[in-house]
Order: structure tokens, then C-alpha cells, then sequence
């Protein structure tokens, strides 16, 4: 099987880098941030693979550079280096480093094969437009133009992410957070993606409320098939939701395996810290 | 049906400075398509070690372990990779612990019928036969709608036996899956074995219930201070 998403040492410095940690940022054993010239390795050389219809865990404390990672999939942030294949399925399309695209190129791919839904949705939404306007953004950006399917579309979404249709008209701005989420995933989904991000979704809601929300994401996912990349600092989301999980410490992978592998045999001190760590 | 040569775990533990703990050394033996192998020794003998390193919740420290998949042909699961230990788990290799852990909120009848779904079941059909193995399994119809969260340990158990038998796997592994039931519900699940045996799946258990043990092993490997003997039950 080829994997769908290959990533080949990515790599993201904040900061303009200097003799002692450039190319690649300061080595793992001196952390995240050089201490010459104060260049941070948001991500260091990570590369990793998804396959169809997998969910891939990514884990780590706060500034592990786990959002870092999700942003440069998403063209979010410039990577300093590395290599991104979204594998589309043709076998004759010619084989093409993402991050070598033109910024509209990369626009496209983003609008017509990816989704992301972010912790915060203020991120992921326009509060003052309408739902079914939020999401009516998206379908414009993915190619979409007749007005009454985009709205149909818009209707079955939200529908499948339980928000009442009858609200669609409403901006976010006027729902709770919990919904909020499920708009924001209803949006991310309207373009059929190839590939889900999904930045810790769950984190600040309700323990009722995550539940609904990690409950949707899991049928979805199931019915829909869809490869998604969950992040999150949540043991237990992961073990949920993710076949293989990765392990991220100052902007590196520093473990990864089958899920149940890496949480009940971790190897590397920090995993081992981690899964040690948990309630 | 698989071949395990020379297996070793040790794990290193970093909170303890980097120090080493011996889970068992140089297991081997081999297993033939409807045999079941019963695992005995002490406790902390490495008997769990042994069953998740063959499902590839540990990763062996040395060693092979050749499995004849219908799919993927030999493979060493040692060292196939995570895509192929995924694939090899989807639907030939079970495996059964003392402890339930499924997905919360789900009703039982469809945490027995998800393994059918996934390889491809149409949902109602899928779930009739789910209702029929737990009915066999005696937990009630009344039960099936409810979350096994709520079950009692006895109950949880056989959820999860129903689990990793509802799609025949070719290898099952059993870590003391009838722990907590009781007489009855423990003869059971040993006449489920025994048809799934029957009908070509290997088997490796620890059952603390020697009578157990006895009723279903062809053949018992004993755990002492890391080595192994052959034997008969």
C-alpha cells in the first residue's frame, strides 16, 4: 500500500540561525533553542508517513512542536526545509514536492484535499458569518460554484455534526463551544478531504462535551474513511482515535509506533515520562 | 502457523537510571495450525510479555516470530513494521486480556459486531451474529444495548472474548480470559475454543484454572527464571 501523506525531514527554525546550529537548529541534546543566537527548532527533521484511511497520533507537552508540525502540513508557516507527497491516488501524477509549489498551487492543494479543525475555533471560523456561510467558504475555495448545491451541502453537513439545520443560518459566534467544534469539523470536512488535521480539539471542552465531539470524529472517520493526523496531549484521545502515534519533544520525534506499543512498552526516557505522567 | 525463535524482552527503565529489567529469554517453540499451546509459570514469569510481544504491544529485545499470514505470507512480526503488524491484526491475530478496554459509549452488541463491520459485514447481518455469540456467551439480550463500561468483570470479560472470536482469527492469543467467570460461563468459552481449534485456529493461553488448562492445551511451555521446558498438560 502507498502511504497518502509522506513527510521527509521537515524542518521549521524561528529565528535566522547561526554558525553553530545552522543547517538543521541545535542538536537534540541541547533542546529546542540555540543558545548562541536564540534560534528555536519549532520542528527538526521529522518525516513520517500516513496511510489511507489511518489516524496517526502526534503527542507531546505544550511546545513540543506539535502545532508547528500540523501548520507546516498545512502550509500555514514556511518550512525552512524538507520534502511533503500528498499522494492523490493516480498512478501516473507526477511525483511533487509540496513545499517546491507555487504559494497558489499550494492553496489549491490545501482548499481541495486537506481540512484542519484548531483548538481554538475562532481560528478555523468566522465568528459573525453565518454557519452554512463558514462552510460555504470552504466549497467556493475548493472549486464549488452552483449556490444551491453548495447550501445543500452545507445542510447534510451540519445535519451529520449534529447542529439543527434550522440554526445554519446562525453565526458561531451565537453557539457554545461544543458546537463551535462541530461546525468547525463540518467545515473542515465539505471538501471531502484527503487528509484531516485535527489540532486539540478536544482540549477545554466539558468531559459530556468532548465525549460527543471525540464520538463524532470516530464515526466520521469510520464511515467517511478518512486519513487524519490527530494531535494531542491527551493519552487518552490518542489511544481512542489513533492506529500509530508519534512522540514529539522539542520539535522532534523522538519515539513511534503502534499506539498500544508506544503507551505500554515507550522506550525513550521522555515517552516513558509521559506515559508515566498519566492520571 | 507461526514460529517463535529465541525471543527476548528486557525493558530499560530511565526513571530507574537506565536500568535494565529481564521480562524472558530465549523462548522458542512452534505452533501448528489447531494446536493450542498453554503458557504457565509463576507470576512474573513473563508470560503476558511473551503473548504482547507476539501481538506487538512490546517490542522484543532479539528474536524472530515467523507468522504464516494468509495475506502478507511468512512474516517475521518482529521485524515487519508497523503497516504489516496492523494488517496481520486486522482479522487473523487476536488477542484477549484479563482486562476490558473498548471504546467507551458504544452499546455492547456493536463493540462484538465492529470487527465484522470493518471487514466489510453488512451492519444488520453483522449484528444479529454479534447478538448470537453473546447470547451464547450468556450475557443477556436485555444487556446488549447497554455499555459494557457498565458490566461486572465477568461480563467484560466475555464481551471481549466475543470481541476476538466474532471473525475467526488464525492466531489467538488468551491472557487468562476466563479469570473471572464462572464455572459455567468458563465452560462456555472453553466449547467456543474448542470449535475455533476445530476449525484450524491456533491458540496461545495462560489460564490460572489448571482444570482449564487442561481441557483445552495440546501442549504446555513452563516459564521458570527465564528458560522454558516442553511439556505435556
Amino acid at each position: 500500500m502507498k502511504p497518502l501523506l509522506e513527510i521527509h525531514g521537515l524542518t521549521k527554525l524561528f529565528g535566522s540561525g547561526c554558525g553553530h546550529c545552522l543547517p538543521g537548529g541545535v542538536s537534540p541534546e541541547e533542546g529546542n533553542r540555540c543558545g548562541r543566537c536564540g534560534t528555536v527548532v519549532g520542528c527538526g527533521d521529522v518525516s513520517l508517513m500516513v496511510y489511507p484511511g489511518e489516524v496517526l497520533g502526534v503527542v507531546g507537552e505544550s511546545g513540543s512542536g506539535k502545532s508547528t508540525l500540523v501548520r507546516l502540513i498545512h502550509f500555514e508557516l514556511d518550512a525552512t526545509a524538507g520534502e511533503i507527497y500528498l499522494n492523490n491516488g493516480k498512478e501516473d501524477a507526477a511525483r511533487e514536492n509540496l513545499l517546491m509549489q507555487s504559494p497558489f498551487r499550494r492553496r489549491q492543494i490545501r482548499s481541495r484535499h486537506m481540512g484542519i479543525v484548531y483548538q481554538n475555533p475562532w481560528l478555523g471560523l468566522r465568528m459573525q458569518v453565518s454557519s452554512g456561510g463558514n462552510i460555504a467558504e470552504k466549497l467556493l475555495a475548493a472549486g464549488w460554484r452552483n449556490v444551491s448545491e453548495i447550501r445543500k451541502r452545507a445542510a447534510f453537513l451540519l445535519e451529520r455534526t449534529e447542529i439543527p439545520v434550522n440554526r445554519m443560518d446562525e453565526p458561531p459566534a451565537n453557539f457554545s463551544g461544543g458546537m463551535q467544534q462541530r461546525v468547525q469539523i463540518a467545515k473542515a470536512l465539505s471538501n471531502n478531504p484527503q487528509v484531516l488535521l485535527l489540532d486539540e480539539v478536544t482540549t477545554g471542552l466539558d468531559l459530556s462535551v468532548q465525549a460527543r465531539v471525540l464520538d463524532l470524529i470516530r464515526n466520521l472517520q469510520r464511515e467517511l474513511a478518512v486519513a487524519m493526523i490527530v494531535v494531542s496531549h491527551d493519552l487518552g484521545v490518542i489511544r481512542l482515535l489513533c492506529q500509530r502515534t508519534i512522540v514529539m519533544r522539542h520539535g522532534r520525534v523522538v519515539e513511534s509506533g503502534l499506539t498500544d506499543q508506544v503507551l505500554e512498552d515507550p522506550r525513550h526516557e521522555y515517552t516513558q515520562l509521559l506515559v508515566s505522567s498519566q492520571l | 502457523m507461526l514460529e517463535v525463535r529465541n525471543l527476548s524482552k528486557t525493558f530499560v527503565i530511565h526513571i530507574l537510571g537506565g536500568k535494565s529489567i529481564e521480562g524472558f529469554r530465549g523462548v522458542s517453540f512452534r505452533l501448528y495450525p489447531g494446536e493450542f499451546l498453554g503458557l504457565t509459570g509463576r507470576s512474573g514469569s513473563g508470560k503476558s510479555s511473551v503473548l504482547k510481544c507476539i501481538y506487538g504491544t512490546y517490542l522484543p529485545a532479539s528474536g524472530e516470530v515467523w507468522f504464516a499470514s494468509e495475506r502478507l505470507g511468512r512474516v517475521d512480526l518482529a521485524r515487519a513494521g508497523e503497516q504489516a503488524v496492523l494488517r496481520v491484526r486486522d482479522g487473523e491475530m487476536g488477542y484477549v486480556s484479563q482486562f476490558l478496554r473498548v471504546i467507551p459509549r458504544i452499546a455492547a452488541a456493536d463493540v462484538v459486531a465492529e470487527p465484522l463491520l470493518r471487514a466489510g459485514s453488512e451492519a444488520g447481518a453483522a449484528r444479529r451474529q454479534a447478538a448470537a455469540l453473546l447470547e451464547r456467551l450468556r450475557i443477556p439480550a436485555r444487556l446488549h444495548d447497554a455499555y459494557p463500561s457498565t458490566f461486572s468483570g465477568g461480563e467484560q470479560q466475555r464481551i471481549n472474548i466475543a470481541r476476538a472470536v466474532i471473525r475467526k482469527p488464525r492466531l489467538l492469543l488468551l491472557d487468562e480470559p476466563t479469570a473471572s467467570l464462572d464455572r459455567e460461563s468458563q465452560e462456555t468459552v472453553i466449547g467456543i475454543l474448542r470449535e475455533l481449534k476445530e476449525k484450524g485456529t491456533s491458540m496461545i493461553g495462560i489460564f490460572h484454572d489448571r482444570a482449564a488448562l487442561e481441557a483445552i492445551a495440546d501442549n504446555v511451555l513452563e516459564l521458570a527464571n527465564g528458560s522454558m521446558e516442553h511439556g505435556r498438560p
